[in-house]
């Protein structure tokens, strides 16, 4: 399930070959296409020395230090700084989807899952001296409702929070919900300091007061931030690091190249597995280790209009695809791999039987027959999200596609915003690429706002009622075999309506310097920061 | 009279960037709100930020702004644009100035003795590495250096900046890369001018007759043959440094650098427009300014420009 990779040999004529042709592309965003080279394995997993000023690259730029601004709790955006700044109520483990403490001592329900009682720690203060209690994080989520932003926003709204002494919260959910602490510790980790917020409503978004590692000491926006630690920070001994800095640096191969000539350590945890930008990492001395998740490289199709309202037309797109190919050419490496099943082997919700249909070029071509027989040519706008990833994607979509009658495909490529607004806002489009890839260490609540009607997510517009009677009954009980049952119900249905195409397996990768050691990150990738640090020579 | 020429210029193209982001698809409201924002609120926050006023109203709004200094407030990073562009402005005029003053001390002494000396060994190389340098585009010039000096030898850091004020010593580390790449193309085309202009001022009258005086041949090029040559050399540096300003933040890019370049790359896909409009009216008014200045230096240097304008 997870890798680990260093070398330390240098080669000149690889790696400046890699140099100039990834640098060539920097201005485009693009690396190119090589080989993975895995060499020994390095422990990242060794306890880091007190001490040390560590540099993080980041690859976009700071929008807003408050949680009530944050959408997309990404790895690689606004969440990995503000975990520095406020710590993780709770997380959610990138492998196995469990739940752990850190802020909170515990989150558990009543038995039918619609009141939950959240428990804090005793003694716990945000870095301006105010207390950590249920109060705040009562008033947290009230300030997330409020906004709107953030992607919890508006089920916050349907809550009824009661404090119920000074470190217990209660929160009653209008739906049972035995897994409401996964979507707290997946998409609301962040507690705000209630007195800095209302000394400062304004300017809180750029001044954050949290109970986190550290507080941010210096920000000058599009370039870094400084952090230092945060003298009060509840767990002793911790943070293991002196300081911290957050540095952007767009381009993946400058990150690698900034990494590798000292300037800096290790670049934020990401979805990329662009192989090019790994071999290039490797040939320059650096380590990586990647976790692997259950989902995957995802793209929607439109079930609410034509082609793809109707199933044969989706099926199609199946049967007429090497998904192994295809993800060959997305990640630029012949030897990765398509997805099978939904959920990855070690899994609990794993079903080896209940896989993605086969390639099968004839009968694709029976079905495209058919549609354009009836009236139904599958002409398909594909709207490209920029990027190198996802245009080998639609160009090998395209390409392959060409070879079958009654088909055809017109890319148009957008960049991030212009493309949200098409596929998320507008629903026009017929497919499309999700940015970076689909991933959900447990079906809740990834699973769920993928394909449950009128979900978070839910983009391609399906809608089934077995489905949706499936997650809603897997919701609403904590038993392991009730819920295996379900999922597996959700899977073979998934087989059978073929919503969107899932192609690779999704992965977080950590690019470094080997001797930073100690990180941790929940289910989106976003670090914890208290034990990182760097190894013992 | 100058001057008033820079009406006009700004006007069209702070018109031109702001409609070309209008017409771009995707709105600031989109970026904001990010995935599963639905088109109600989407609406919302786009009227909110007033940007379903017609175009024209939005830029005559901005225009009434900027006529009294205030340039609007970044939608992307809440900071006013005045700001921002404050604090970027140095780092992308320190580049462009650095690189200018790289590719001046390059050229000109090279193509002084190359061009005195037509057929030397100092002619042949020099004119050898400027075809070389002329024919490599600057991002492949940027990756050798980082590769050769940043990575292999460790010398000038990859990326990153460090303020004159806060470290002299780091700042000029940190920007001498960057300005090394924009500097050699412009060096090189440097060197082609001023040598072709040395090669005609030697053959005039003035210049043998000081030779026969006795004079060394160091002297009369540096008193007689370099400021008849530099006439060109100072209107291709204008053209330059215009180049250069617009090359900087190109650079920004690949190194990384807190400048204009790398705040418009940041502002385009959030379509931040005040910070578009902002950055856009510093560079015309930076390049009309330069413009100006380097038609000024042209008549001090020849007085023959005096007469004919004033004629």
């Amino acid at each position: 399930m997870m890798s680990h990779r260093i070398t330390q040999r240098r080669r000149w004529l690889p790696v400046l070959a890699a140099t100039i042709a990834s640098g060539a592309l920097v201005l485009s965003g693009c690396t190119n296409g090589a080989t993975a080279d895995p060499s020994e394995p390095s422990d990242h997993t060794r306890e880091a020395e007190s001490g040390g000023d560590l540099t993080m690259l980041m690859y976009v730029p700071t929008r807003s230090f408050d949680p009530a601004d944050d959408n997309t709790m990404a790895s690689t955006g606004d969440a990995t700084r503000m975990s520095a700044i406020y710590d993780l109520l709770l997380t959610l483990d990138p492998v196995t989807g469990e739940v752990r403490p850190q802020l909170a001592e515990s989150m558990t329900p009543n038995d039918d899952g619609s009141v939950w009682t959240i428990e804090l720690r005793e003694g716990v203060e945000f870095s301006d001296g105010t207390p950590l209690d249920a109060e705040a994080v009562k008033f947290t989520y009230e300030h997330i409702a409020e906004k709107g932003i953030a992607s919890q926003a508006r089920a916050i709204e349907s809550w009824n929070m009661e404090v119920t002494s000074p470190l217990t919260l209660q929160i009653s959910i209008p739906n049972a919900n035995m897994h409401l602490d996964r979507t707290v510790a997946d998409s609301l980790p962040f507690i705000v300091s209630p007195s800095a917020v209302k000394a400062d409503p304004e300017g809180f978004s750029r001044a954050p007061v949290g109970a986190g590692p550290f507080e941010l000491s210096e920000y000058v926006p599009d370039d870094y931030e400084v952090y230092t630690v945060n003298e009060s920070y509840w767990q002793e001994g911790l943070p293991k690091l002196d300081s911290l800095r957050l540095e952007l640096v767009p381009d993946a191969a400058q990150r690698i190249n900034t990494i590798a000539s000292g300037a800096a350590h290790v670049q934020a945890p990401s979805a990329d597995a662009d192989a090019a930008l790994l071999e290039n990492a490797v040939s320059q001395g650096l380590s990586y280790f990647e976790v692997e998740q259950n989902g995957g490289g995802w793209i929607y199709m439109n079930n609410e209009r034509p082609p793809f309202d109707d199933e044969r037309a989706r099926r199609a797109m199946y049967l007429a695809l090497d998904r192994t190919e295809l993800t060959q050419v997305a990640l630029g490496s012949p030897e990765a791999t398509a997805i099978e099943t939904l959920f990855v082997a070690d899994s609990q919700y794993h079903e080896a039987d209940v896989r993605f249909p086969d390639p099968d070029p004839e009968e694709a071509q029976r079905l495209f027959d058919e549609l354009a027989a009836d009236g139904k040519p599958v002409d398909i706008s594909y709207i490209n999200i920029a990027g190198e990833v996802n245009s080998r994607a639609a160009q090998f979509i395209q390409a392959k596609l060409a070879e079958f009658e009654n088909v055809s495909v017109e890319i148009e490529t957008l960049d991030v915003t212009a493309g949200r607004e098409r596929v998320f806002v507008d629903r026009d489009y017929d497919m499309s690429p999700y940015p970076g890839a689909y991933k959900f260490p447990d079906p809740e609540p990834g699973l769920y706002n993928l394909l449950a009607t009128d979900a978070l997510w839910n983009t391609t517009g399906y809608s089934n009622t077995e489905v949706d009677a499936a997650l809603a009954a897997a919701r609403a009980t904590s038993d392991p075999e009730e819920r295996r049952e379900q999922y597996r119900v959700v899977q073979e249905r998934f087989m059978e309506d073929l919503p969107g195409l899932f192609t690779f397996t999704p992965t977080i990768t950590v690019i470094a310097e080997p001797s930073v050691t100690g990180m941790t990150y929940n289910a989106r990738g976003v670090v914890s920061w208290p034990e990182v640090g760097f190894a013992a020579e | 009279m100058r001057l008033l020429r820079l009406i006009p210029v700004m006007v069209l193209i702070t018109l031109l960037a702001t409609a070309a982001v209008d017409f771009m698809p995707g709105s600031p409201a989109v970026a904001m709100l990010g995935n599963e924002a639905t088109a109600e609120q989407v609406a919302a926050l786009t009227a909110q930020m007033g940007l379903d006023q017609p175009l024209i109203v939005r830029y005559m709004d901005w225009v009434a702004g900027a006529a009294q200094g205030n340039l609007g407030t970044s939608i992307r990073l809440d900071l006013p644009v005045a700001d921002v562009i404050a604090q970027r402005l140095p780092v992308t005029i320190e580049l462009t100035l650095l690189a200018l003053l790289i590719a001046l001390l390059l050229s000109v002494p090279t193509a002084l003795v190359a061009g005195a000396n037509v057929g030397g060994w100092v002619d042949r190389v020099a004119s050898t590495i400027s075809s070389a340098l002329i024919s490599l585009p600057s991002f492949a010039a940027a990756v050798i250096l980082i590769y050769v000096l940043s990575i292999r030898i460790q010398v000038f850091p990859v990326s990153g900046w460090v303020p004159f004020s806060q470290d002299p010593l780091s700042n000029l580390q940190h920007a001498f890369l960057p300005a090394l790449v924009l500097g050699l193309m412009e060096a090189a085309i440097f060197y082609r001018v001023l040598r072709s202009d040395v090669i005609a001022t030697v053959r005039e009258t003035f210049v043998l007759a000081a030779r026969a005086r006795g004079m060394s041949k160091s002297y009369v090029l540096l008193r007689h043959v370099l400021r008849p040559s530099l006439f060109s050399l100072i209107t291709i540096t204008g053209l330059a440094l215009g180049r250069l300003l617009g090359g900087a933040m190109i650079v920004e890019v690949l190194f990384a650098l807190p400048g204009l370049g790398s705040v418009l790359l940041q502002s385009v896909p959030s379509r931040d427009i005040p910070v578009i409009q902002g950055v856009v009216l510093v560079i015309a008014v930076v390049y009309v300014l330069v413009n100006i200045a380097v038609d000024l230096i042209y008549s001090a240097v020849d007085p023959r420009v005096r007469v004919r304008s004033s004629a």
